[in-house]
């Protein structure tokens, strides 16, 4: 008796968690932003070398009579991608000047944001590693990414749940790694 | 001589066999489930191999690597989808056979051709290398600089969709490399008074970073179904490849032989380019062209030879120069390193006998692959159904307890995930992972060797160009560019005619 009540509760309960995924999935699917790479990524790295360039007489310290010193190599490459930036920049900017399309892409928000949960599901499990225990922390973090991505088989649940807790034994008993 | 015999004393350890079958295993695995790659399996795996000595580390290694090159066309027989892209080739002709029920010939034949693409590699490799090696000890700091700037140009230009951004990602990569100590006067370079950054960052993390769990987030926005699995009620009469069809398929299989070997040798080059110049060349050379494309054996075991005697090849300038051909080779770079394992020209002065024991260890690796993917591939057709989803968190998880065992650090994990978001962002500014990859891979040595090139010099550039060697670099170095810049181009003005007005 208790099996029957329960069991419409589950499929109700994920009904409506399905429901709203859709839900919101729907609103964002057919929403695109617009990126350059070309000219992002050019200011970027212009950036950054403009950055290890003003760091680096703090960050290395030498002595003053050494020419080729601990410094000369990340300057150099510093200077590398200071030059490609300007090099990629100059050429975009031509093609602005001719009036022909810079190349774009259209990044869909639906993905981006699918990639941001994942990525927040990450740093959730890094955070509670330390806190939980690494084998409570990954089978809380399988169970929450088969429930993201919505599989519905139990024997999937189970089987991540041992896996993880697989491998938690595998690092700590077999490479005798002190896990947290 | 006397090498050959103690590399073959020294390969013969039961352990050296055993890591190399669970390579396989897992090789064969990750190459079969589509989504998964080789390059990923390979890092997931790599904190095994730091308790491991440097020749079952390597045979490790080297069984996941040869076996994800025939892992790829299992998935691409049976469901049309290749596991690794270089088996889309394999697919033209793999899936049509399996669809007229003849799946367990296709398989077979896709086996077999690989372990002999793989065995022909891997004679290449152990009679060239030592070769290659011999001359390698001629060159000095100047010249071994040059070598490691040709891999990185190399690599630069043919990975991203301009030069510059190639360049610009081998920069980043050897920036990162630089950051922890110094290895010439001890200097600390970009710590910010973190004590985490005092020995920089660890390849491996970078790795799992950069490859596996970056790959996580990408895979956020695909589905992947997959399709029905055809491998039973077949008549086994029928599926047996006849002495006749050998002989078909020998001569194609001996020709993309050398062609994968040729093109592996190539920093940068890859077993997909090989594959498909392969099965180009099959096809014209073939009496029957008309079934290429219809599950012509000749097209299988072209494609087949020619991805896994890339295997070897890669091997020869990894081993004798220390530049990687490709992405897996660069990973396994790192696994020598970890092992005190110096790569470059020295390598088979110091260490000739174990560099003989992994040479010879690749042959003992494609005849276990022989054997495993005959009386497996059953189960390797069940293991490709598991659903995606269900994998990634068990990926997640691998790469977190592999990140954390390097130095039992929490801070490392941290770090794998700043390179899963750096990677994340580079790919969608169209920027190269791969030569980030190798700019980490080579940074220490290219490093040194050009500061101490300077040093000699005092601090004059000429040196860089004051023997015939290096002269002979520079021209290879700008052979290439020319090459590639020209490629480049070609490839834009193509895109303009597509680009409707």
């Amino acid at each position: 008796m208790k099996n029957t009540c329960e069991k419409p509760t589950l499929t109700a309960l994920s009904f409506k968690y399905d429901a709203f995924i859709d839900q919101c999935a729907g609103i964002l699917e057919n929403r695109t932003l617009k990126l350059y790479p070309g000219p992002t990524g050019s200011v970027l790295f212009a950036t950054l070398g403009i950055l290890i360039l003003v760091l680096i007489p703090s960050q290395i310290k030498v002595r003053a009579d050494q020419t080729i010193n601990a410094r000369t190599f990340p300057a150099i490459l510093a200077w590398i991608m200071l030059v490609c930036s300007a090099f990629n920049m100059i050429n975009d900017g031509i093609r602005v000047i001719r009036r022909q399309k810079l190349p774009f892409i259209e990044m869909n928000l639906l993905n981006e944001v699918k990639a941001m949960i994942i990525l927040l599901f990450l740093v959730i499990y890094a955070l509670l590693m330390p806190l939980a225990g690494f084998s409570i922390a990954s089978v809380v973090f399988a169970l929450l990414m088969l429930l993201y991505f919505r599989v519905k088989e139990w024997k999937y649940y189970l089987l991540v749940t041992v896996l993880a807790l697989g491998i938690g034994f595998l690092f700590k008993n077999v490479l005798n790694v002190r896990l947290p | 001589m006397n090498l050959f015999i103690e590399g073959f004393q020294q390969l013969f350890q039961i352990s050296n066999f055993i890591a190399m079958n669970i390579g396989l295993l897992l090789g064969m695995i990750f190459g079969a489930i589509p989504g998964l790659t080789v390059i990923l399996c390979i890092v997931l795996f790599l904190p095994f191999t730091y308790s491991m000595g440097a020749i079952e580390s390597f045979m490790f290694l080297l069984g996941m690597y040869c076996a994800g090159s025939y892992g790829g066309s299992i998935s691409a027989i049976l469901i049309k989808t290749p596991g690794t892209p270089h088996a889309t080739a394999t697919m033209l002709d793999g899936y049509p056979l399996s669809q007229r029920g003849q799946t367990h010939k296709a398989l077979n034949m896709a086996l077999m051709a690989s372990t002999f693409g793989g065995i022909f590699s891997a004679v290449v490799l152990l009679f060239l290398a030592p070769q290659v090696s011999h001359f390698a000890q001629k060159m000095g700091t100047p010249e071994y600089f040059l070598v490691c700037a040709f891999g990185l140009t190399i690599i630069a230009g043919v990975s991203g969709k301009t030069l510059t951004n190639g360049i610009i990602a081998g920069a980043l990569g050897l920036f990162i490399a630089t950051i922890g100590l110094d290895p010439m006067t001890s200097n600390t370079r970009f710590i910010f008074n973190n004590i985490n950054l005092y020995s920089g960052f660890d390849l491996v993390i970078c790795l799992i970073g950069l490859f596996a769990l970056s790959e996580v987030l990408n895979r956020s926005k695909r589905s992947e179904k997959i399709g029905k699995v055809s491998l039973h009620k077949e008549d086994p009469q029928a599926n047996r490849i006849t002495p006749g069809e050998y002989r078909k398929v020998a001569r194609p299989a001996f020709i993309s032989s050398l062609i994968g070997v040729i093109i592996g040798i190539i920093p940068g080059t890859g077993a997909s380019m090989a594959s498909f110049v392969s099965y180009d060349r099959a096809k014209r050379m073939s009496k029957t062209p008309e079934e290429f494309g219809k599950g012509s054996l000749e097209g299988i075991a072209a494609t087949e030879t020619a991805n896994n005697a890339v295997t070897g090849a890669t091997l020869i300038p990894l081993l004798t120069l220390g530049i990687p051909g490709d992405a897996c080779v660069a990973i396994m770079l790192g696994a020598l390193m970890i092992n005190g394992l110096t790569p470059g020209p020295k390598l088979f002065v110091d260490h000739g006998v174990t560099m003989y024991a992994i040479m010879l260890g690749l042959i003992f690796v494609n005849l276990f692959m022989l054997l495993q993917g005959k009386f497996m591939t059953r189960i390797f057709a069940k293991i490709i159904k598991i659903p995606i989803a269900v994998l990634t968190p068990v990926i997640v998880i691998f790469c977190f307890a592999g990140a954390y065992s390097v130095k039992t650090s929490m801070f490392d994990i941290h770090v794998a995930l700043v390179f899963a978001v750096l990677a994340y962002l580079l790919n969608k500014l169209q920027f190269p992972v791969i030569p980030v990859l190798l700019g980490l891979v080579l940074g220490p040595i290219t490093e040194e060797n050009f500061r101490r090139a300077l040093i000699l010099s005092d601090g004059s550039w000429s040196i860089f160009a004051s023997s015939p060697i290096s002269l002979g670099l520079l021209a290879i170095i700008f052979l290439s560019l020319f090459v590639i810049v020209r490629g480049k181009i070609q490839e834009n003005k193509k895109d303009k005619q597509h680009v409707p007005t």
